[in-house]
């Protein structure tokens, strides 16, 4: 299985490659470069600090534990910094699965340091984001990382508690639900872009400067999502390759689940598709069935996208209408919603040797308890602290004239004709 | 109303891991665990007060 696991890694990129696609497609054409440019130094910065930092504390291994209730509690791993202990150099064949890992998380930990830049997307300054993306490629995500991947408690409850261990094969909780949760944070704090709602709280439509790039990211992320949920079935959960044909189709199932929900939905609720909202629900589709991806048959597989696409079609309606949340690329209801969705659907759906199907669910719920109760106000914490000494909203000359004029000194289109509203401040 | 909200989060993830330790029947626990995720959508509902009210102040 090693050259096809090694083949899956390396096709992780892509699905970062795809979600930089979308972020900047649903952002306005002012902050087109910026949104890339960000994209980019999350994921650079998010694989410096986890190779460096992170990986020491996701691994399984050496734990620092303590014991209360009786019950030994197995929260974060003690590696060597500086990956430490890992060799490239062939001479321990039994490192290549620890390698592999490695390289897995890393991408992993860049994936979910891109998800909050679509949250914060017109308006999030370059130089907080980069910090932010190291707070968590640092410790908040290889927190969530050990607990659900590395041998921590969540990935033990069956042993601990008699129930069934927490399940998450493809990074719907590790990296969409903590990437997700981090865009929450980041919007509660930066607030909306200037405009987007009228003083009677009513939201102004901001479409998306690029919808083709958009579409296009869509099929990018496909592959990358297939090659990550293949690795990570592979490497975590000990996936054979009959499996790994299972995980390609499921995830194929469940995007096209979430898209043509989210297409019929739009059709029907106002007379024609939205291209936006149907690029999200096939985003939220993969995002949802990378939790039990090896685990249910294709039938669930796209129930689960078709639950995902109606729940993000209705979600990103109210963060705007009653919730008063910007946030132009989804990232709260397709990452965190969704993610959250497909944790709870591996209970429902997945088939598996061990446990009762309530033994399932149940242990799915803690995790779910565990990323809402835990990290949400861990990640808002982090980010109000690092906001009062970067702040991370650019000023409201800024927000006009485009995160690229401001902060790059040149747009992502010179060739563009200049929008009469781009530089008057309303 | 954030501090508030982030400590009923908190509390929500305890009450969680302590109805695993302390629940011995599976249903008393099934039961507890969706208590406690009720008492994180109230944190999470109190979140989103705070920051509607604060967006309304700005205004």
């Amino acid at each position: 299985m090693t050259p096809v696991c090694v083949l899956c890694v390396m096709l992780i990129p892509l699905a970062a490659a795809g979600l930089a696609l979308i972020h900047q497609g649903l952002g306005r054409s002012r902050s087109a470069a910026h949104a890339m440019l960000a994209s980019l130094c999350a994921i650079a910065i998010a694989a410096v600090v986890f190779v460096m930092i992170g990986y020491a504390w996701a691994s399984s291994g050496a734990v620092h534990a303590f014991t209360a209730g009786g019950v030994r509690w197995d929260w974060l791993g003690a590696g060597q910094f500086f990956a430490g202990g890992i060799h490239f150099d062939g001479t321990d064949p039994a490192a290549l699965n620890s390698s592999l890992i490695l390289c897995l998380m890393m991408f992993g930990s860049g994936l979910a340091a891109m998800v909050p830049l679509s949250g914060g997307t017109d308006r999030w300054r370059l130089a907080p984001a980069c910090l932010a993306s190291a707070v968590l490629a640092g410790f908040l995500f290889p927190l969530f990382a050990h607990w659900a991947w590395g041998g921590g408690w969540l990935s033990r409850l069956g042993e601990t508690f008699g129930l069934a261990d927490f399940v998450d094969a493809g990074g719907a909780g590790v990296i969409q639900v903590v990437g997700g949760l981090m865009a929450v944070a980041i919007i509660w704090i930066i607030g909306p872009r200037r405009g987007k709602f009228a003083d009677d709280g009513m939201p102004a439509a901001i479409p998306g400067h690029n919808i083709v790039l958009v579409m296009f990211g869509c099929i990018i992320a496909l592959v990358g999502w297939i090659g990550l949920e293949a690795a990570s079935s592979i490497l975590l959960y000990g996936a054979g390759l009959q499996q790994v044909v299972g995980v390609v189709v499921n995830a194929m199932l469940s995007a096209s689940g979430g898209c043509l929900a989210a297409v019929a939905i739009t059709r029907a609720r106002y007379r024609k598709p939205d291209a936006s909202i149907s690029a999200n629900g096939w985003i939220a589709g993969l995002v949802a069935g990378s939790a039990a991806c090896a685990m249910v048959t294709p039938t669930a597989a796209i129930d689960t996208g078709i639950v995902a696409g109606v729940l993000v079609t209705y979600m990103i309606e109210m963060a705007e209408l009653h919730l008063r949340v910007d946030d132009p690329g989804g990232a709260v209801s397709v990452h965190a919603g969704a993610g959250l969705w497909g944790l709870i659907a591996v209970g429902v759906f997945g088939h598996f040797a061990q446990g009762t199907r309530g033994a399932h669910i149940l242990a799915q719920l803690v995790g779910v308890a565990a990323l809402l109760g835990f990290m949400l106000p861990v990640l808002y914490g982090a980010n109000l602290l690092l906001n009062r000494f970067v702040p991370y909203r650019v000023d409201n000359d800024g927000d006009w004239q485009g995160m690229d004029i401001r902060e790059l000194g040149a747009g992502a289109y010179p060739e563009f004709v200049v929008h009469a509203d781009e530089f008057v401040p309303r | 109303m954030r501090l508030i909200g982030c400590l009923l989060l908190l509390s929500g993830f305890f009450l969680a891991l302590a109805a695993l330790v302390m629940m011995p029947s599976f249903s008393a626990r099934f039961a507890f665990v969706a208590a406690a995720l009720g008492v994180e959508v109230l944190g999470v509902g109190l979140l989103t007060q705070a920051y509607k009210a604060e967006q309304k102040e700005q205004r």
